[in-house]
Order: C-alpha cells, then structure tokens, then sequence
C-alpha cells in the first residue's frame, strides 16, 4: 500500500514538474526561425547617415580617411540595426520571401538598405580597429561574412551583392592585420575561423538556374506583353520592336531550346576545371555568340546571362580571400621572428587569376601581394597592400 | 540618380501616354509601329486559350446553358439600368503612373549590370536609397519611444 502511494505521489510530482516546466517554455515565445525577418526589421530601424557628414562617411568606410566625432555619433545612434544584424546572423536558415512568379518584375529594393547596412557594420568594425579592439572588428568583419551568406543565392543580383559585402568584410581585415600584426595570438585565431567553411556556400549556379527558368517561362506567346516589355528593357526601341514582331510559336520554341542549352553549357563551364582565362574566355563567347539575322538567337543573346562577368566578380572576391589569408601567415612570421620575409613562404593561398603563388614584395610600411594575371573582366592586375601600423 | 537606358525608354512611354486624349499601357508606341505582328503574337496566345474553354464547354453542356442564362440575366440587367457618364473611351487601359520601384525591378537592376557591370549596379541600387526613402531619422526613435 505504501508503496503505491509512493508511486502516486512521485507520478504527481513529476506531472507538478512537466507543468511548470511547460509553462515556463511558453511565457516567451521563440525568436524568428528565418533570418530575413530579423534583418527586415534591421533595414526598418536603419538609416543613412545625413548629408553633412555622407562624403565623409563614405571615406571612412573605403578606409580612405580617419574617423571623425558626427561619424561616430551616427554608428552609435544606430546600434538597434546593429544588434538586429548581429542576431539574425546567427540564425541559420534565411528566406527572403522572393515572389518569383513577378519573373523579371521581381523587385529587390532589401539590397539598397542592405548595402547600407552593410556599410554601417563597416565602420563600426573600423571604429572598433581604431580603438584598439581587434576581436570585436574582426567579430564585425565575420558578421558582414554571415550577412554576404545570408543574401545568398536567391537571385543573380543578390549573389552579385553578396560577393560585393563579402569583399567589403576582406578589405575591413587587411586594415586590422596591418593594426593587429604583433598579435600572433589573434592572427592565429583568425587564420582558424577563416580555415573554416562558411555556413551556407554560395554559388552563382542557382541563381544562373533560377533565372533560366525565369526565361523560359518568359518565351511563350501567352506571354507576349511581359516579354515585349523586358526585350523594352534590354534592347533599344527599334530592335525590340522588331523581335517582337517576328515573334511566333516556332521562333520562341527555338529560342527556349537555344537558350537551355547555352545556359548549361556555361554552367558546364562554370563547374568545370578549366583555368580562369579559359573560362572566361569560353563564358564570353557563349553569351556574344549570337546570329543577328536569327531572331530566336537573338532574343537568346539578349536574355543569357552576363556570366563571363559575374565568373569575374567570383574570382576577384576569391583572389582577396586567399590574400588576406596569406597576409596572415606573412605577419604571424613577422609576428614570430621579428622581420618580414624575404620570399613568400611556401604553400600559401593562391592566386586564382593565375593559379600560381602571388607576387610578394615588401614595401616601406608593409607589404604587398599582386596577382600574377590580368582581371581579363577589369583588364587590370589586383594587389592587396598590408600596411603594418 | 543614375538613369538606365530603360527606364528613359519606359519614362518616354509613359510620358507620351499621358499627354494623349486616348491613354495606352506603357511600352506599346513600338507596338503600334508594329502593330500587325505583334497582334498577331498576343492574338495566337489568347486564341490557345480560346480552343480550351470551347473544349470544356463541349463536355459540360448543363453548365453553359445555365451559363447562358445568366449571361441573359446580367444584360438585361443592364438594359434596364441608366448609362453612366464616362471620363475615358471604352476599351482603351488608363496610364499608369511611372513607379519608383521600378529601378529596383529585377530587369533593371540585370540591365545595368550588363550595361556597366558591379560600378553601375551598385550606383543604382544607391541611387534607389534615395529615390525610396525617407528612412526613419535616428533622433525621432527614442522620441516615438518615449512618447509610447
């Protein structure tokens, strides 16, 4: 008998606890599941700094000139968008709830506030640098490399703006190396963080695949209205008009068949091993390739992808990656042995534009680390200067 | 703000159709001067849709003729009810006006991109910052705050 009041009594207590443990778990509801909507509510609260002080902000930002007081006024005044980025970049999955049934309508006004915001992630990592915090910059810096994720591969646009904040994130490092350089301690961690994969891997593909659908659904005749009004916005009034008019059924079928198969042959390219002049090369001709007489060719030249140019953009971003990670292992040497090195040491990032070691030149306040090949989309060899503070 | 070579095409249009007694939807000036082929194009589209509805109508005979009736109901309907004055010629779409948004269209933002590549795009997607604004001023919100 006592026994059986024994397990009533604990059968109680343990439902007591359930119950208040239950309770407890629903007084707060849980934080958003989708980043997007955090950094929604960051765009909301976020604003441009005035036009007093926007030249000088923009100088900041670029690293071109030093912090003044109304610039420092400003970040401060805007840490509530800050903090909305920061907590949205710790939630791993983002969807911006892109309506593509728009196709080509599809607005994207979230990347003008989110460059903005960017910016101002920017300049509170170099407010940090130039008072001496160099974890909390570098933490800025990985935010802006959560953030670039985050924008991820939803639409060409995106990735392109994407790649633009993740390079803005690598350009912020090199200033806080040159400031950081005698602490192997940081340099160390950072050469871990940046050894790890991102969270979510982007790639121009999807959105390559995603438009490409877009187009296709495009080139119908029951779609003679959209179609006329992006051919409108691709080509000059005349030439426009007169696609359309030699617009029917057959031509269209062909264009769509035309235009599948150029897209996958350079997303043939873009996932193949080809080195980066071949690429691009290849990538430039597939888009120029068009027969001007043939209307179906046409409409598919004017609607295939700039992918040359994009592929460019992705090995810039690449090439200042792989710099700043070498710069790390140039400066913990001189970290470690009290000189820069006289050569580059061995099994460093590479240069993507050439696959080959970068160009290593010591200069008076540092040094500088030069691609060995032209940027064939800029026609202009990258350099990536470390000045040591 | 950095204007596309698009958007100054779509503006014209726009432009052009609202200083006409006789409004069209954007984008049709070309269409006009090529009016015969690009009906053409529309009219195939909507006549594939036609051959469907005759095809369901076929097999569902009950449904047309109480389709039918209705349609009788509805006219004399409008027989008996007084005309209405009207500001614009039947048939023809009213202008719409020009959207700001529209720099921000996906076709738009691709297009400068082509044209200019990262510096125009980006110089776009600025210029629409401002077009799109006003963003909340940093002063006013502990106001709103404090006033709440």
């Amino acid at each position: 008998m006592r026994t059986r009041n024994g397990i009533r009594m604990t059968g109680v207590a343990v439902a007591l606890l359930l119950l208040v443990w239950t309770c407890g778990a629903q007084a707060i509801p849980p934080d958003p599941d989708n980043a997007a909507l955090l950094y929604y509510q960051a765009l909301l609260i976020h604003h441009e700094p005035n036009d007093a002080i926007a030249s000088t902000y923009q100088d900041f930002v670029a690293g071109k000139t030093g912090p003044t007081d109304q610039i420092r006024q400003y970040v401060a005044s805007s840490h509530a968008a800050l903090d909305y980025a920061t907590l949205a970049s710790k939630v791993q999955d983002c969807d911006w709830g892109l309506p593509y049934s728009k196709g080509f309508s599809l607005l994207l006004s979230h990347l003008s506030h989110y460059r903005s915001l960017a910016r101002l992630i920017v300049a509170d990592a170099r407010l940090e640098a130039h008072q001496g915090r160099y974890e909390t910059a570098l933490d800025r810096c990985f935010l802006l490399q959560r953030m670039a994720d985050h924008l991820g591969d939803d639409t060409l646009v995106s990735y392109l703006v994407g790649l633009a904040v993740r390079d803005q994130s690598y350009t912020c490092m090199e200033d806080v190396i040159g400031r950081a350089w005698n602490d192997a301690t940081l340099l160390r961690w950072l050469r871990s963080e940046l050894a790890n994969p991102p969270v979510r891997a982007i790639s121009p593909v999807r959105p390559f695949q995603i438009e490409r659908e877009i187009v296709m659904d495009l080139m119908r005749m029951e779609r003679g209205r959209e179609l006329a009004s992006a051919l409108g916005g691709e080509l000059e009034q005349k030439e426009a008009g007169q696609i359309a008019a030699r617009a029917n059924e057959h031509i269209l079928g062909r264009a769509r068949r035309m235009y599948s198969q150029r897209v996958q042959e350079m997303l043939d390219v873009l996932n193949g091993p080809l080195s980066y002049n071949e690429a691009y090369s290849r990538l430039k001709q597939l888009k120029d390739g068009s027969d001007p007489a043939d209307p179906a060719s046409v409409l598919v030249g004017t609607f295939a992808p700039a992918m040359s140019r994009v592929y460019g953009s992705k090995i810039r971003t690449e090439a200042h990656a792989n710099a700043v990670r070498a710069g790390i292992e140039i400066c913990l040497h001189r970290s470690e042995t009290g000189k820069l090195p006289a050569s580059l040491p061995q099994g460093l990032p590479r240069d993507p534009f050439s696959g080959e070691d970068f160009e290593y030149r010591p200069a008076d306040q540092g040094f500088v680390l030069r691609c060995r090949a032209k940027d064939l989309d800029r026609d202009l060899v990258h350099e990536y200067a470390f000045t040591l503070r | 703000m950095n204007e596309r070579r698009d958007e100054r095409w779509l503006d014209e249009q726009l432009r052009r159709a609202i200083n006409t007694t006789a409004p069209e939807f954007d984008a049709e000036r070309w269409k006009r001067d090529h009016a015969e082929a690009y009906q053409a194009l529309v009219a195939r589209g909507q006549g594939v849709k036609g051959v469907k509805v005759r095809r369901v109508q076929g097999v569902y005979w009950a449904g047309s003729a109480l389709a039918a009736a209705a349609v009788i109901l509805v006219g004399v309907a409008i027989l008996v009810t007084p005309p209405q004055v009207r500001d614009e010629p039947v048939g023809v779409e009213t202008a719409r006006a020009p959207s700001a948004a529209h720099i921000v269209s996906m076709i738009s933002l691709r297009t400068a991109y082509r044209q200019g590549g990262e510096d125009a795009l980006y110089e776009q997607l600025d210029a629409a910052l401002k077009t799109l604004g006003p963003r909340p001023d940093a002063s006013s919100t502990p106001l709103l705050f404090g006033r709440l």
